[in-house]
């Protein structure tokens, strides 16, 4: 059991907003995370604290045992995390291979310089950061069409490129924020065959999602968040039992 | 979308690795063709000619660098014309004009100052240092008032006064404060002793020039860009834009070093191009003019000789680590965190990477062959607004784009001075100083009608026309 990442009384306000309230949750290395709740219930708020994008208000962070306090994005980026946005956030301006690319940006290090000159350090690590950038889009089975602009994919697949784009990071954690959301049921089929590999290839996936069945399809343990809160833990059986879980998805009355 | 879905699966088929080397070709192509171009045109351009065409090789160097700022990073700079005039004023002040005396160490102090606050930006980040940079552009003025002694040890002390005020050193690491004093104290001594030198001499050679004010505005460029670049959208173009009139101001009030408004600098030299090259690069350069080159052809292969290095830099940055990950903060901010990229670094280093080569343009332009003088209206707001009319009507995003649009622009003010020379009347008005109007209507025609701009409408029409021809072919 190694943790990856913790989060030790994790709360953040928006005003007079509490959306995440003093959360204690661990992900531990190769098994797969859901967080799950009804809308509002600070899901992906969690996950914005977790990858860097907020700052908690009071509570702690920690990635395989540093704190991220005070820590940018990039910085958390840095220490092997990489995700995906709920509402998708290509890079429309570059094409499909380029996005992949960026990707790669975490683990390469030639600078402005060596760019502008061509160095030969230059010149070695392209080869490297290419390679990758197929080898992910090969993965997410997008590797026809990495000419074209990022923005001309239909919905679905603009979603498999960003997973590649986040993988390309080599993560160790990979979360991803709703990735199923406006995908059809094929897609969906195959986001979750991708996932499957994605694990089985050693990267710990935390997915949030409200889509129950696609949850407990791929999550070897799920964490229920309520306003804030959280409300319920375990293997998806328990979760799914757990009457408290049942009266935040259907309202009070399902008592 | 779809028809370029269609092509681009067509092209695939060959094969990656053939594909491969026909794109390497085809995109070394442009550049030989602008080599061949290069050398060939004082063979057959007059004395007039030669002149538009540097003016336009200055306007592409600026141009190239706003389009990284702008078309690349997606940052607005409405106050480029500033790093223009900085570059060009660094040169002029230190070839012909030697600083005046009295306002040496005052500067020195200036420049020291900056240069530590931009140790301590870098090492720091704090957003406190706000405050830090603000006193080293103040004191770079108050070298006005000749207020301050000659001495390394002022930007020391004023770093070590700053500290307590703010209490932060410890809490930064005083080794950070330390070596940011250290700088201080080092650039201030450093400059001293060149501006000494340079008073001595009375003036150095235009190269020493061009770097210095490289150097000089690398330096303004970090300390502005690490503050401003964290705002966004118009708060980004009000900054800029009031950093531009601020030192607009400077060039025009700083009378005992830059000559004021109405004096400005002249008698500037020109730059002696093939004094400064091997005998072999000259004959070269001779046999492709086809004969003797005068001072002028000379200035024009100087000129587009760094337009063609700026022009291969910046294709090659655009296509790299870093210009993916210029282009990625363009895309989404957000996005580009969550990858890793320090998205803050990046912004202040295609700020400064583009201010230096408008300095370059900068000095350049002071060092105009027959011209040779310059005055604060050539860098004004004006300016500013022309070079984003240049970038946007060129092809945001596009380094050849930006060449046509700064030769674009270039001849337009060609043909307005002509039209103003003309005194035309028109319903009782006499046809002069149009050019404010010309230029917005232009802006607003190209928003309108070229989006993309030139470059772009032109690789359409050609690729529109090549698969008319092929289809034609394969019909027939």
């Amino acid at each position: 059991m190694e943790v990856l990442v913790e989060t030790r009384g994790v709360t953040r306000k928006f005003g007079g907003l509490t959306a995440v309230n003093g959360v204690d949750m661990r992900v531990v290395r190769g098994r797969t995370k859901a967080l799950i709740g009804p809308n509002g219930a600070g899901k992906s708020t969690l996950l914005n604290l977790m990858t860097g994008v907020y700052r908690a208000t009071s509570g702690d962070i920690l990635v395989e045992g540093k704190s991220i306090a005070g820590r940018a994005a990039h910085e958390v980026a840095e220490l092997g995390l990489a995700r995906t946005f709920q509402n998708v956030q290509l890079f429309e301006n570059m094409t499909v291979l380029e996005n992949v690319m960026v990707g790669c940006h975490v683990w390469t290090r030639q600078g402005l310089a060596a760019g502008a000159l061509r160095w030969i350090g230059h010149w070695r690590e392209e080869r490297l950061i290419t390679r990758e950038a197929i080898s992910k889009l090969e993965l997410v089975g997008l590797a026809d069409v990495a000419d074209l602009p990022a923005g001309s994919l239909p919905f679905g697949k603009q979603r498999l490129l960003e997973i590649a784009r986040a993988l390309a990071g080599r993560p160790k954690l990979l979360l991803l924020d709703e990735p199923a959301s406006g995908l059809s049921t094929r897609e969906m089929d195959d986001l979750t065959a991708l996932l499957k590999r994605v694990v089985s290839e050693g990267v710990t996936v935390l997915l949030v999602d409200h889509d129950m069945q696609f949850v407990m399809e791929i999550s070897d343990e799920v964490t229920v968040l309520d306003q804030g809160r959280k409300i319920a833990e375990g293997t998806p059986e328990e979760v799914q039992n757990d009457p408290r879980v049942i009266a935040a998805y259907l309202g009070a009355e399902a008592k | 979308m779809e028809a370029s879905a269609e092509i681009s699966i067509e092209r695939a088929k060959p094969g990656l690795s053939a594909r491969k080397s026909l794109a390497g070709l085809w995109s070394t192509l442009p550049f030989v063709i602008f080599l061949v171009v290069y050398l060939i045109v004082p063979r057959y351009a007059g004395e007039s000619q030669l002149t538009t065409f540097i003016y336009i090789g200055i306007c592409a160097l600026l141009a190239v660098g706003l389009n990284l700022l702008m078309g690349y990073a997606g940052q607005i700079s409405l106050g480029h014309a500033a790093f223009f005039g900085l570059g060009a004023y660094a040169s002029a002040i230190l070839v012909v004009k030697p600083v005046p005396g009295e306002v040496i160490p005052g500067m020195s102090v200036g420049v020291g100052v900056m240069a530590g606050t931009a140790v301590l930006i870098s090492l720091t980040r704090a957003a406190g240092w706000r405050l830090a940079a603000a006193l080293g552009l103040l004191l770079l003025l108050s070298g006005l008032s000749r207020v301050l002694p000659a001495s390394p040890i002022v930007p020391a002390a004023v770093f070590g006064a700053v500290m307590a005020a703010y209490g932060r050193a410890g809490r930064i690491g005083w080794w950070k404060a330390g070596l940011a004093g250290v700088t201080a104290a080092g650039v201030t001594s450093l400059s001293q002793w060149f501006l000494d030198g340079t008073l001595a001499r009375g003036g150095t050679s235009p190269w020493t020039g061009m770097i210095v004010g490289v150097f000089v505005t690398s330096l303004v460029a970090y300390l502005i860009g690490s503050q401003v670049l964290r705002l966004k959208g118009h708060y980004l173009a009000m900054a800029t834009l009031a950093f531009g009139i601020v030192v607009e101001i400077v060039f025009r009030q700083w009378t005992a070093v830059t000559g004021g408004s109405s004096d400005g600098i002249f008698n500037i030299p020109t730059i002696q191009f093939f004094d400064s090259i091997p005998g072999l690069a000259r004959r070269a350069y001779q046999a492709a003019a086809g004969g003797q080159v005068t001072m002028r052809g000379q200035y024009y292969y100087l000129v587009w000789g760094f337009v063609f290095l700026a022009v291969v830099l910046a294709v090659n940055i655009v296509r790299s680590r870093v210009g993916r990950a210029f282009r990625a903060v363009h895309g989404s901010e957000t996005a580009a965190a969550s990858l890793g990229v320090d998205t803050e670094r990046y912004k202040v280093q295609v700020f400064v990477l583009s201010a230096a080569l408008a300095s370059i343009a900068g000095s350049l332009h002071a060092h105009n062959a027959g011209i040779g003088y310059i005055n604060p209206n050539e860098f004004n707001f004006m300016v500013s607004v022309q070079l984003l009319v240049m970038v946007v009507l060129g092809g945001m995003a596009s380094v050849w784009g930006s060449m046509l649009g700064a030769a674009a622009i270039q001849i337009l003010k060609n043909w307005m001075l002509e039209l103003d020379k003309a005194h035309h009347q028109f319903l009782g008005l006499t046809l002069t100083g149009l050019d404010p109007i010309v230029f917005g209507a232009v802006l607003i025609l190209v928003m309108i009608v070229l989006p993309q701009g030139l470059a772009r409408a032109i690789g359409d029409t050609c690729s529109y026309g090549w698969r008319v021809m092929t289809r034609s072919r394969r019909e027939g």
